[in-house]
């Protein structure tokens, strides 16, 4: 049998997306239905006092909802469930839902909007990690503080004295927006005392969860459905509870079905976004570069309210100590409250933030010290069967030196280091520069995050021999859809014609738990690998041929057979939620990033000419989608380090929330790139692969500080890496 | 407001249709026409998600009124595939090296990529970047629309050939 995995099997959705056919949200036909909307606060804090609704307006054909028609609680389930679906009084953020509209026509539904005004007692509020801590505001709980972690190990104490020399500095890093190209989009209706919900999401069970809350229903009184998704990257992860939320109230109260659009502005100004975060870095070295002691207070803003935010604090937290050994650590964790939309999930999960400080930190103690960053990150790096901060006792998978020689090699490290001192010599006003960063991701939930989801993955087994995959992990331009079937034709050892994704419908799919945390490949995948190895098993057949009649022998009369695994814990992962002691992470994916740049002395403008990058993912299932997963990441991650910012209004609403102001990456901004894997199977993945989506997005922005530095000798602390704060170091 | 009759062809086929003079292409394509391959991913012309032909030149639907449509002939997304609904060869290119991922700014991308090969565009990359620079991806990183791209120049190159 041909294997499949390993090859470059063609996305099952590349013809319709092409050709334009494929149906995201709103391009679902739909039969006298309603449009939606959501009319949100003026200020960014306040008492709600009333809605007033123009006397001059006709409001004939509007249907209108507030906090009074929730039939169940008004609150949004979350990790923390503290954030309401509609204000009732309290408002926290600018653009923070109060009252929802309905229309049959989008125009009249748009005037309808401008003609709502609200009596709101102003309260001052705050936007910044900074003013936060402070306390001259106090916003929400008793002190603006949401939640603190530690993690803790060795004698911090006897760390600092035993070190040469002491470095401290401060980093910061702001909003970044997932910047999906298709904003949101949301459908509900109801029937016979059920609701359905069709949309861009991606992970139904999240929405189905909440929408039992708002509604007080039952599991099968809620069915929630995914559209095509236009791109996610964890934007798509929390919010969509809330418009789904938004939409369903308003189809019960009209009787309509009602689907709910965000333009580009509204999408950009309330949904969630990467949390900012203030990075506090001390850390001992002595004279020959062995780190003695880090200490750390990692500060993220959540946001106006808490929702899940703990759980981004704690990837944060505990990848926070980099690649590195070290004997003794402590890292505070703390999310703090602002009075700005909810922060959430996006790619790399408070990874990017923490890794931001920590690699810049090392590249600048090298620079101090008189050291190459490479050997200093060398004489450092975690070594196989190495600890970390956790206690964790690592393997023999410990990747780091093989990942990062591996990158340097690629990019002709001694060479190029050459050419660039020829370059700079050469030239006046472009200076380049060569700079890296090292790090990691952990594959799958935090802790025992996967214990307590257990999800539970399937197929279902067509008489005709078909397969059909059934996940409630979402397809949003990943290729999960596509991947995952490799992985069950392998088992099933049939060609990939034979398998399918099914669609996602909660009311067909089990809960496999959400498509976040790079978890679908490694851990879903490997449920769905034991499902493959349990049909070959129990029908027992040779070849094509003989496993289409024995397909149909085991059927008998039954035109199908659906056939399930839950998640099974690999063993020795223990993890003590309370202490932060044990394995953090059932396996860690290892990568390294080289990135050349150019400097511009005039004009401080950073262009970046090459990047290389080598990442452990262990098997690549299939290498052409995997590449590209890669290079999109790099591209995120250096849109983070250069361009990407929010910035605010005098009224606390995000003074960018567009794409004319909001600078991502265009094709003009890319490097050439050059990409590489390193393949070493891991043991507890399907076929050996681990998780890739986040990882990518981890290493950017310190490789381009690094490379910065590298070229211009300046040190930079705060994202973006712009050409007005590197012009403020330079002129100082 | 005062509605105005406009006749156009859209992928060559006559339309007359009464709305308003500030309607958007865009609108007009997806609302009345339901042709939903044109995407909206900004509303203010940044993105390139909508992008379409107007008499042979790359336009933003999404900020191009009715007012500016009378007697033009548009091409959308939808009159690129071949006849059988099939995909071109350049739509092919962009599948055989991995250019979709979610695939919102796909029919932005191939309708850019069309222009630039329908006007004799070259394999040198950075003229490619040009010609795709009105139009975000957020998901590829670009490198594998440039690979799309170039192939589906050889591609043409070779049915020229032939």
């Amino acid at each position: 049998m041909e294997k499949v995995v390993g090859k470059n099997i063609e996305r099952f959705d590349a013809k319709s997306k092409v050709t334009g056919t494929a149906l995201y949200a709103d391009d679902i036909p739909l039969n006298d239905f309603l449009y939606g909307a959501q009319v949100g606060s003026p200020v960014a804090r306040g008492i709600l006092k009333a809605i007033k609704k123009d006397p001059d307006f006709d409001w004939t054909g509007f249907t209108f909802v507030d906090y009074k028609d929730i039939p169940g609680k008004n609150e949004v389930e979350s990790v923390v469930w503290d954030m309401p679906f509609l204000v009732e009084s309290e408002i926290r953020y600018h653009g923070q839902a109060i009252l929802l509209l309905a229309h049959k026509n989008k125009e009249t539904l748009e005037e309808g909007i401008k003609r709502i005004s609200f009596d709101i007692e102003e309260l001052p509020y705050v936007t910044t990690i900074d003013e936060s801590l402070s306390k001259k505001i106090i916003m929400a709980r008793e002190d603006n503080v949401f939640r603190t972690k530690l993690l803790h190990r060795g004698d911090l104490e006897k760390g600092f004295k035993n070190a040469d020399f002491i470095f401290e500095n401060t980093y910061y890093t702001p909003h970044q927006e997932q910047a999906y190209i298709e904003p949101f989009a949301m459908t509900a209706h109801w029937e016979n005392n059920k609701v359905y919900i069709k949309g861009t999401m991606q992970c139904p069970y999240y929405i189905h969860g909440g929408l039992k809350v708002l509604f007080d229903k039952k599991d099968d009184e809620v069915i929630i459905a995914q559209s095509a998704v236009g791109g996610a990257f964890g934007g798509k992860e929390d919010y969509p509870t809330v418009i789904s939320g938004h939409a369903a109230l308003l189809s019960l109260k009209s009787g309509k079905t009602v689907k709910i659009i965000y333009d580009r502005d509204l999408d950009m100004n309330i949904t969630t976004k990467r949390h900012p975060s203030k990075s506090v870095v001390k850390i001992g070295v002595t004279k020959s570069g062995k780190i003695t002691a880090l200490d750390m207070d990692f500060i993220l803003d959540g946001g106006a309210y808490e929702t899940m935010s703990s759980v981004i604090l704690a990837r944060g937290m505990l990848h926070a100590f980099g690649p590195y050994e070290l004997a003794n650590v402590r890292i505070n964790g703390v999310i703090v409250a602002t009075n700005t939309p909810p922060n959430g999930a996006f790619r790399g999960f408070g990874a990017p933030q923490s890794f931001f400080a920590i690699e810049s930190q090392i590249d600048l103690i090298a620079q101090k010290l008189n050291m190459s960053p490479s050997e200093l990150r060398k004489l450092n790096f975690v070594k196989k069967n190495g600890t970390f901060p956790t206690g964790q006792l690592l393997g023999d998978d410990v990747l780091i030196t093989e990942v990062f020689e591996q990158m340097l090699n690629n990019a002709d490290y001694e060479n190029l280091q050459k050419e660039i001192a020829e370059f700079n010599k050469n030239n006046k006003t472009k200076k380049r520069g060569f700079g890296f960063s090292t790090f990691f991701h952990g594959a799958g939930f935090t802790g025992n995050g996967e214990v307590m989801v257990a999800s539970k993955a399937g197929v279902r087994l067509q008489k005709d021999g078909k397969v059909f995959v059934l996940v409630a992990n979402t397809e949003m331009g990943q290729g999960a859809h596509t991947v995952l079937p490799q992985i069950v034709a392998e088992a099933l050892e049939l060609p990939m014609d034979y398998v399918r994704t099914e669609k996602v419908d909660t009311s067909i799919v089990p809960n496999s738990g959400p498509t976040v945390a790079s978890r679908t490949t490694m851990i879903v995948g490997e449920i769905l690998r034991r499902v493959g190895k349990k049909i070959k098993k129990t029908l027992n057949y040779n070849n094509e041929s003989d496993y289409l009649e024995k397909v149909k022998a085991y059927l008998n009369n039954k035109d199908s057979e659906n056939f399930y695994e839950t998640y099974n814990k690999p063993p020795k992962i223990v993890w003590d939620d309370e202490n932060y002691r044990g394995d953090a992470y059932g396996t860690y994916a290892w990568a390294a990033y080289g990135v050349l740049t150019e400097v511009d002395t005039l004009s401080y403008d950073v262009k970046l000419i090459n990047a290389w990058s080598v990442f452990d993912i262990g098997k690549v299932i299939n290498p052409l989608l995997a590449s590209g997963q890669v290079e999109g990441g790099m591209i995120q991650s250096f849109g983070y380090a250069l361009t990407e910012n929010i910035v605010f209004d005098k009224k606390g609403k995000y003074w960018n929330a567009d794409f004319t102001n909001y600078i991502i990456p265009s094709i003009m901004d890319v490097p050439k790139m050059h990409i590489d894997f390193y393949n070493r199977e891991y043991e507890f993945g399907p076929y050996g692969a681990k998780g890739l989506g986040e990882l990518p997005m981890d290493g950017g922005a310190p490789a381009v500080n690094n490379a910065i530095r590298n070229a211009i000798g300046v040190d930079l602390f705060n994202l973006p890496l712009s050409p007005e704060q590197i012009m403020d170091k330079m002129e100082r | 407001m005062n509605k105005i009759k406009v006749s156009f062809k859209v992928n060559n086929k006559d339309y007359e249709i009464e709305t308003t003079p500030l309607r958007r292409l865009l609108d007009i394509l997806r609302e009345d026409l339901k042709l939903m391959g044109t995407k909206e991913g900004c509303g203010e012309g940044e993105c390139g998600a909508c992008s379409v032909l107007i008499d042979g030149e790359l336009s933003l639907a999404c900020i191009t009124p009715a007012t500016q449509l009378e007697g033009k002939e548009i091409l959308t997304i939808e009159g690129i595939s071949d006849k059988d609904g099939e995909p071109s060869y350049i739509q092919k290119a962009f599948i055989d090296k991995g250019a979709v991922q979610c695939g919102f700014c796909t029919p932005g991308f191939v309708m850019a990529t069309h222009k630039y090969i329908k006007d004799g565009g070259s394999n040198d990359e950075t003229k490619i970047k040009e010609a795709l620079s009105g139009n975000f991806c957020r998901c590829t990183g670009y490198a594998k629309i440039v690979d799309g791209v170039k192939e589906a120049i050889v591609r043409h190159n070779d049915k020229e050939a032939k």
